[in-house]
């Protein structure tokens, strides 16, 4: 079969099921191709979104060691405030500055690595859903593609 | 047949990676919340720097002060 424009899964899978068919095993045979290549898209679209999120969990884990470190250094340097070993003066006002805003990107980091993960796991989780909504917000993507039946 | 339900689509490995990512997001709360409790230590710590050294600087005052009016030799 021909290419055509991209129906959405589930109205192409309905279609097939609504469609006047010759007989039972036509019928059968011709819904189960039809599932198969909607499938297979999704497939090609989950194996991607599975890629970005494995790729995201090795990026998010170098973010939480950079997170540790700059833990770490402002955590050791209000020890030594507190302890007295180190003076506020003009030296540790620019360490504190420095430390603030190392704590502050972090924050930013993981607030976004936080909110990006929740973004795939919704995708990830559900590969047929994702794709049926990106065909639907993107109605170019449907426009001369099809599903290689 | 037109009125069966839809089969799911069954899923590979997108529910697997899901479930990586998910792992991490209980690391990354817990990390922010360290982050957030260290500056405010942070900030504590120097406020409370800050002060002793004002209070330093006001306790060196008065002693310049009077050591001052020592070496004037008079007493208010």
């Amino acid at each position: 079969m021909s290419a055509t424009p991209m129906p959405l899964p589930d109205d192409l899978r309905r279609a097939a099921r609504a469609a006047a068919w010759p007989n039972r095993d036509s019928e059968r045979a011709g819904v189960a191709a039809i599932d198969e290549a909607v499938m297979a898209k999704v497939a090609v679209h989950e194996a991607y979104l599975a890629e970005t999120a494995d790729k995201f969990a090795d990026q998010t884990r170098d973010t939480l060691k950079d997170s540790d470190a700059a833990l770490s250094a402002v955590t050791d340097l209000t020890a030594s405030v507190r302890r007295g070993d180190t003076a506020v003066d003009a030296a540790s006002a620019a360490a504190y500055k420095l430390n603030r805003a190392r704590i502050a990107k972090s924050l930013d980091d993981l607030a976004y690595a936080e909110s990006h993960i929740a973004w795939l796991v919704e995708r990830c989780a559900d590969p047929y859903a994702s794709v049926t909504r990106i065909l639907e917000k993107f109605a170019s993507l449907r426009a001369g593609r099809g599903y290689d039946l | 047949m037109s009125d069966a339900a839809l089969p799911d689509y069954p899923g590979y490995r997108g529910p697997a990676a899901a479930t990586r990512l998910r792992k991490l997001l209980p690391i990354i709360s817990g990390m922010r919340a360290a982050h957030e409790e260290a500056l405010a230590r942070l900030d504590e710590a120097f406020a409370k720097g800050l002060d002793a050294q004002d209070e330093r600087t006001a306790v060196q005052d008065r002693i310049d002060a009077l050591a001052r009016q020592n070496r004037r030799g008079g007493t208010r």
